[in-house]
């Protein structure tokens, strides 16, 4: 019964749900009028007092994760017309992201809400595109309240550029070891322990894999070869970074950097339990068990649950050195500076981080709820595989992924370097060397300005 | 003799044609050769993609490939269809539009340049025609940038304007045009410069209807390259009413990349399928038209 | 405007003998207004936006915040920059493989086609290898970049049913420009086979029927009638794929992403990406004014070339 109740708004267009929100706004319009004035016909004194401000918000999540909240908009927040869009082709990470979202503004279009990581937000801030939003919370009791006390400190922080809330987090994202627990079995592996090291890691790999260039070749693990979230799991579990802690200097000849990116290419080249990540796609052929293990954050049950795919689990990246740490990334919702109607872009961020929202997010399997709470409601641990829990534990050891303000050259910049390493063209000392001199360049001028 | 003469060149004459036809039915064979493989290699990548888009999602990356469908998972393509944010018939009237009314107005801009540039003199001309030849050359990369800034101050960006003005006109279908124009037989404007007929009248009753090929040439190429514009709408498009085909295929890349290949692929189909039935039924025209292009009278 | 001239003309007609510069006066302003609206086109959207990126030259400019003055920094930083130098001659081996093969391709398949041969299966042939044409590149690109992958691809997994080793399409800088020039042809060369199709059936029949009674054969009718007689053709033909080649952008873009490092990157993406992912506008309009330059350089050469192997008749 219910579900066939919930059956249209599914299947309903966020257009639908835009003409919906005018029909309503229209409606509550309409009742403000009849009840004071009880006038029989109301001709034409329901247009001018409640025309709805539109704020648009863009997102870097699939728009329909919103669906629902467009519908509470509707019902919460009568006044105010929303629009979610999605920013950016699914290309380039966060670096693309922000690059896009950049554009746009500068073309003149109007965002009122922003998401943003911590990847892109000092990029966003220099360019001066976000409001701090410390006014909004210090008349916000309620707000803030949740945001001191249902948020954990380092999401929270991670979100704050020179001591200011710049957005409100939503959701963040840590890295872990996800495996095909039928493989395992059918190999006879037990399921790696929470302390597994890398050479328990490669032992695994090479038990695992068999690559011979024929229609059953099966991968061991596979990497994305790019990014600096992706790399980020590995080098935090080798005691090293490769940017500075400041964040404003290369640390890409530290020879922890080396060996950490050595290890990865010899997956690859060497042992060969690895595919060469250009063209690669780690999440079908994963689902299709071409390939055992791969690191993802959570969002990746969104793919496997849409596969109906469910033999798998997950387990903390493989340990080297150093102390337990885990990369970690926030998002969340800001406001732009840009926008005619900050008050109302406020109200917008609150519902697109509430509870509902985040719950939302949770069933389609995206990242993992900024509210604590929720990640302890049952849905968190429904949707997802039996160790799912292994996400929100993570957070004490958790550390921020570099986020250097000119991320979005920087990022770009190792990738280039990194894929001359996967394929073997060149040794990792000299790509790396490369690297540093080019990402050095940049700091520098970062500096200066 | 006569006989031996006879007898000895006989012989002579057949083999020399022998050996004529070796090397004719081996050139033959060779150019058949090509034709089948390249025809093969040609259609394999878009049989396979309608195959794999056919395939249930979890086999999608199986192999061996199929170039030929096996499965019939015709889900893939409703999935697509129905997903509430992706507006087919939406895009498909984004697409036309644009395309129909660029390809409109290059049609009369370029064939009026093509007209003055190819049969009427003036001072400057060739300089003027020049500056056309030179733009043919210019890359849409590096008009980019500022028009990126134009379009921002004329306030069309996120409109299909954005899409539209700065096709109005192209180096290219002048060029064309004015190759044509320049070819048609000088007679024919004798006997109407007699008449005693003006300049819009010789371009507008006497060449246009003698240009009709090179026109519609002009014309499915101007829509085609409308059609799959990629950068533009990249840049200058953000709302998803707006979208055109291109990119909305490329935003459900995004949106669906969660290694759905089947779909991504259906999505492709779906998106190329409106050209492949206009291609069948107007073949013989498009390839005339594309003809058209490389040659004059 | 134009309707003006028709009566104009009319008079311009009767008293053509009297008035010569008049209607030379005349025509010159037929000619004028005719080539008015493309002129327009031309002046707003293309000489306009490059003498924007002239000024552009000259600032540091994101887009977001006011301009500043650089001088010639963008300029002088040009010579140092040999990523662009790597590009530059990545853009130019592209441009000239994928010219090259497109138009030998091209022509050999019209000659293949411009013969006796069943409606039926001409129709198949044509149909199949004009198709790619008609499609958008970028979501072909998409295709080929599933087929070409290195570990578990369609291409390789072919190529390895044949005993061959699996070749490193999109990772390996040797392969991937190829990978990519591969593409192009695949994607064009059915339009310059048309293109010379046409220009093969505009050959009148008479010059072969000619050639065959002087006993020349099937190459010598090629070298002889063909090539000459095609050779406006193939100006045109070589003048267009030039063009397409250096357009070159949503194919690399998609295939490769211009990886591995720079091995497949593509003048125009290093322009776009300068502009639109670095904002350094100035710098990016200094990169783009070279390729203005050299390709200004290029016509100019093409045409003054054609004068010497096209054959007009």
């Amino acid at each position: 019964m219910s579900k066939l109740q919930t059956l249209p708004h599914q299947n309903m267009s966020r257009r639908d749900m835009l003409r919906l929100a005018g029909v309503g706004a229209a409606g509550a319009a309409l009742a403000a009028c009849a009840a004071p004035a009880a006038a029989p016909d109301s001709g034409g004194g329901d247009a001018p007092a409640m025309e709805p401000v539109t704020v648009i918000a863009t997102t870097s999540m699939p728009v329909n994760t919103f669906d629902n909240s467009l519908e509470r908009s509707v019902e919460q927040l009568p006044e105010i017309a929303l629009e979610v869009n999605a920013n950016g082709w699914g290309e380039g990470g966060w670096d693309g992201y922000s690059d896009t979202l950049l554009t746009r503004i500068a073309g003149g279009e109007q965002i009122d809400v922003i998401m943003i990581a911590i990847e892109g937000l000092r990029l966003l801030t220099a360019k001066n595109v976000l409001v701090a939003l410390d006014d909004f919370l210090a008349g916000d009791q309620p707000a803030n309240e949740i945001l001191q006390n249902d948020v954990h400190v380092t999401l929270r922080e991670m979100l704050q550029v020179d001591g200011k809330q710049y957005e409100y987090p939503f959701s963040w994202n840590n890295m872990v070891m996800y495996y095909n627990t039928a493989i395992f079995e059918e190999e006879g592996l037990d399921p790696p322990a929470n302390d597994w090291t890398w050479d328990d890691f490669l032992e695994t790999c090479l038990k695992v894999a068999n690559v011979t260039g024929g229609a059953d070749d099966r991968f061991a693990y596979s990497f994305w070869g790019a990014g600096m979230f992706g790399m980020a799991a590995w080098y935090f579990n080798n005691d090293v970074s490769p940017l500075s802690d400041d964040w404003l200097d290369s640390n890409l000849l530290d020879p922890k950097v080396a060996e950490t990116v050595q290890f990865m290419a010899d997956l690859i080249l060497e042992h060969k339990v690895a595919p060469n990540p250009e063209g690669w796609d780690e999440w079908a052929q994963f689902h299709a068990g071409n390939l055992v293990m791969r690191t993802c954050g959570r969002w990746c049950i969104g793919g496997s649950l849409e596969a109906d795919f469910t033999t798998y689990d997950m387990q903390y990246q493989p340990h080297r050195a150093g102390p337990l740490r885990t990369v970690a990334g926030t998002d969340g919702w800001g406001v732009s500076t840009s926008s005619e109607n900050p008050q109302e872009a406020w109200e917008i961020v609150k519902l697109l981080s509430s509870t509902e929202a985040s719950i939302d997010m949770v069933q389609l399997g995206g990242n993992i709820p900024a509210l604590r709470s929720v990640s302890e409601l049952p849905v968190f641990a429904e949707f997802g595989p039996p160790n799912t829990a292994l996400f929100y534990e993570t957070l004490d050891f958790a550390a921020t992924v570099p986020s250097p303000t000119n991320f979005n050259i920087v990022e770009p910049i190792l990738n280039r370097n990194y894929a001359t390493i996967w394929n073997g063209e060149r040794t990792v000392e000299e790509a790396l060397q490369t690297a540093h001199d080019e990402v050095q360049v940049e700091m520098d001028k970062l500096k200066q300005a | 003799m006569a006989t031996t003469t006879g007898s000895t060149n006989t012989p002579a004459t057949v083999h020399k044609a022998y050996r004529k036809s070796v090397w004719l039915h081996l050139g033959e064979a060779l150019l058949w050769l090509l034709l089948i493989c390249i025809a093969i290699i040609e259609i394999a990548p878009i049989s396979w993609m309608f195959s794999t888009s056919l395939r249930d999602p979890k086999n999608s990356f199986d192999l061996p490939p199929d170039f030929w469908p096996t499965a019939l998972h015709w889900q893939n393509y409703l999935t697509v269809i129905n997903s509430p944010d992706i507006e087919f018939m939406l895009f498909f009237w984004n697409s036309l539009k644009i395309a129909l009314i660029v390809t409109g107005a290059q049609l009369l801009t370029c064939s009026m340049a093509g007209y003055a540039f190819g049969r009427l003199r003036f001072f400057g001309r060739d300089i003027l025609f020049g500056l056309f030849l030179a733009s043919l050359m210019v890359p849409a990369t590096v008009t980019l940038i500022p028009s990126f800034i134009i379009i921002r101050s004329l306030d069309l960006m996120n409109t299909h304007w954005a899409l539209i003005l700065p096709s109005v006109t192209s180096a290219f279908g002048v060029f064309l045009l004015r190759q044509h124009f320049k070819s048609l037989p000088e007679e024919l404007l004798d006997a109407a410069k007699i008449d005693g007929a003006g300049y819009f009248r010789i371009y507008w009753q006497i060449l246009l209807p003698l240009t009709g090929p090179a026109l519609s040439a002009l014309g499915i190429f101007t829509f085609l390259a409308s059609w799959n514009n990629f950068v533009g709408p990249l840049l200058f498009l953000r709302d998803w009413d707006k979208f055109t085909f291109p990119i909305a295929i490329a935003t459900i890349r995004g949106y669906m990349g969660s290694g759905n290949q089947s779909e991504v692929l259906a999505g492709i189909m779906i998106s190329i399928f409106p050209l492949l039935v206009f291609f069948l039924l107007a073949q013989r025209w498009i390839v005339q038209g594309a003809a058209i292009t490389g040659m004059k009278g | 405007m134009t309707s003006t001239a028709l009566p104009d003309d009319k008079t311009g007609g009767l008293t053509k003998r009297l008035t010569g510069m008049t209607l030379a006066r005349r025509e010159a302003w037929a000619g004028y207004l005719f080539a008015t609206p493309a002129l327009m086109g031309l002046l707003a959207f293309t000489a306009l936006p490059i003498f924007a990126s002239l000024i552009l030259i000259f600032l540091h400019y994101d887009l977001l915040t006011p301009p500043k003055w650089a001088g010639a920094e963008n300029i002088t930083r040009l010579a140092t920059d040999s990523r662009m130098f790597k590009i530059y001659w990545n853009s130019l081996r592209l441009v000239v493989g994928a010219t090259f093969l497109n138009n030998v391709l091209g022509l050999l398949l019209a000659v293949g086609l411009n013969r006796t041969m069943p409606w039926g299966i001409r129709y198949v042939l044509r149909t199949s290898i004009f198709f790619p044409v008609m499609t958008t590149t970028a979501s072909l690109a998409v295709v080929w970049r599933f087929l070409l992958t290195l570990d578990r691809g369609v291409v390789n997994f072919l190529i390895g049913q044949i005993g061959l080793d699996p070749v490193p399409w999109l990772s390996s800088s040797t392969w991937a420009l190829v990978s990519a020039m591969i593409y192009d042809v695949w994607k064009s060369c059915g339009y310059l086979m048309v293109i010379y199709l046409a220009g093969l059936q505009a050959i009148p029949a008479v010059y072969y029927e000619a050639a065959r009674i002087d006993g020349a054969g099937f190459w010598q009718q090629f070298r002889n009638v063909t090539l000459p007689l095609i050779s406006p053709t193939a100006f045109f033909a070589i003048v267009i794929s030039l063009i397409g080649a250096f357009q070159i952008f949503d194919n690399v873009w998609v295939l490769t992403e211009g990886g591995p490092g720079d091995a497949s990157r593509v003048i125009a993406m290093y322009i776009y990406e300068k502009a639109f992912r670095g904002f350094e506008m100035g710098y990016a309009s200094a990169v783009s004014f070279t390729l203005f330059i050299i390709l200004i350089a290029l016509t100019l050469l093409q045409f003054l070339g054609a004068r010497r192997w096209v054959h007009y008749e």
